[in-house]
């Protein structure tokens, strides 16, 4: 009687135990993410680029394939801009005529640039001006530390004249 | 007695709470510690990545132990250098024979054909150029897209910063290189396995930009064996005639014999360089990166 009371107590701590934590790993949070609203800007924008430098393919890039050797990136709120064919020269303007996706209120503008990895010993910068209706609203200059990509953000408010910026 | 059994459970259930979660994560095997470095900057906490060589161990020599056939058992994938780094191809046999998957991690460089012994070879030791690195992070990046695919875009973002690191590390290493004068920027070691180091960063003009080991010095001779007095000389005299102002010893390599060739030529020890495997943990050498960066500041600070 006794070593039947043993197993039976052996059997429900044990597999009372496996139970709680088969039960708690198993579980899984369902919340359904509140997506924000957003009103898109009425206004029409577009974005100026000037490089200290020309682009070049990036060595250390994740994907080297002929396909995917783009030397510039932007992204507009967390979406790609497509700039397929735009190639950065040292000293020269090039312009995204039109920038879709921005938005009233808080506004952020990602980009990234390969110079060339022969100029490792030059700090370089990307000058980039925001336009709306033609009208200069954010201007900064995105540098790097040698050897890097440029890469930064610029944050703008529509609604607002409030802007700050971020590179690296 | 049913207040024992209660209280045993209750404690039993409480403590429970702090159980971590069951992991389930996959195994990887490199055959270097460099490899298990790069797949470690990759797969991060998602996977658990082991080396067979130790710290300090050479691939070449090296001698599989029941241990190692163990570690591979165990394995969701196995990597290696390829290029005949690890001698008479112990990794592939030993995957093979657990039945595991393999990647070769150089596939896709282009590899620096050396003369040894008569026979033209690839060079394996693609590591000493971060450009290389590259690809073998791309490399191990695929590898471990296919083995966790709805893991993807965290290898993907892990691998974008080493990649970004390599080239600051690139244009740091052409930096301070550029403080040694030309003609004093000559790199001999113990063993030539700074090919791909002199050619990326213009060391031994002399030597069509590869690296330079005192002629005599064999793979047999750097482990202590096949040192005859014949052997001693051409050393000794290829040391003189290299011009170098100093000489470096290699971490995997026994530095005894070097030391005393050394005194012989009047030239100076530049120090002892991470070469074949990186340092052991808590050491400087113990990442890629900071191998990387104590063999250039030993070899600048030498040499300029």
């Amino acid at each position: 009687m006794r070593i039947v009371l043993v197993v039976v107590i052996w059997i429900v701590i044990v597999g009372g135990l496996w139970a709680y934590v088969w039960q708690r790993d198993a579980a899984v949070v369902n919340t359904i993410a509140e997506k924000p609203i957003v009103e898109l800007a009425e206004q029409s924008y577009s974005l100026e680029i000037t490089p200290t430098f020309s682009t070049e393919v990036d060595p250390f890039a994740l994907d080297t394939s002929d396909a995917n050797t783009e030397t510039l990136e932007v992204r507009l709120n967390g979406n790609q801009i497509p700039v397929t064919g735009i190639q950065l020269e040292r000293g020269l303007t090039r312009t995204i005529p039109t920038l879709d996706g921005v938005v009233k209120g808080h506004n952020e503008i990602y980009l990234k640039a390969s110079p060339p990895v022969s100029q490792h010993s030059l700090n370089h910068g990307i000058r980039i001006r925001l336009f709306e209706n033609d009208s200069p609203i954010a201007d900064h200059t995105l540098w790097n530390s040698r050897g890097s990509l440029v890469s930064g953000t610029v944050s703008f408010e529509i609604g607002s004249v409030q802007e700050d910026d971020h590179d690296h | 007695m049913f207040k024992k059994i209660a209280i045993a459970i209750l404690t039993v259930l409480v403590s429970t709470h702090s159980l971590p979660a069951r992991e389930n994560k996959p195994v990887i095997v490199a055959s270097t510690t460099q490899i298990a470095d790069f797949a470690r900057q990759i797969a991060g906490d998602r996977a658990i990545v082991k080396s067979i060589l130790a710290p300090g161990a050479d691939p070449h020599t090296y001698q599989v132990t029941p241990d190692d056939v163990q570690m591979v058992l165990g394995a969701d994938l196995c990597l290696e250098n390829g290029m005949h780094l690890e001698g008479k191809s112990w990794m592939a046999t030993l995957a093979k024979d657990a039945k595991k998957p393999l990647v070769t991690t150089t596939a896709g460089i282009k590899p620096l054909v050396i003369e040894e012994e008569g026979e033209s070879i690839s060079d394996p030791h693609a590591w000493f150029s971060p450009r290389n690195v590259a690809v073998y992070v791309r490399n191990i990046l695929n590898a471990l897209n296919r083995l966790e695919p709805e893991h993807k875009s965290e290898f993907e973002a892990r691998a974008q910063l080493f990649l970004q690191q390599l080239r600051v590390l690139d244009s740091w290493i052409r930096e301070q290189v550029n403080r040694i004068p030309i003609q004093r920027r000559i790199l001999v070691t113990t063993h030539d396995a700074f090919n791909y180091f002199c050619f990326e960063y213009k060391f031994n003009a002399n030597n069509n930009f590869l690296s330079i080991a005192p002629v005599g010095w064999s793979t047999g001779a750097e482990v202590g064996g096949g040192m005859t007095p014949e052997r001693r000389s051409m050393v000794i005299r290829s040391i003189k005639e290299s011009g170098a102002p100093a000489i470096f010893v290699e971490t995997t390599i026994n530095p005894k014999q070097i030391r005393e060739i050394a005194k012989e030529t009047g030239v100076k020890i530049g120090g002892e360089l991470y070469s074949d495997s990186m340092g052991p943990e808590g050491t400087a050498g113990e990442t890629y990166i900071g191998m990387m960066r104590e063999n250039v500041l030993l070899i600048v600070n030498a040499l300029k």
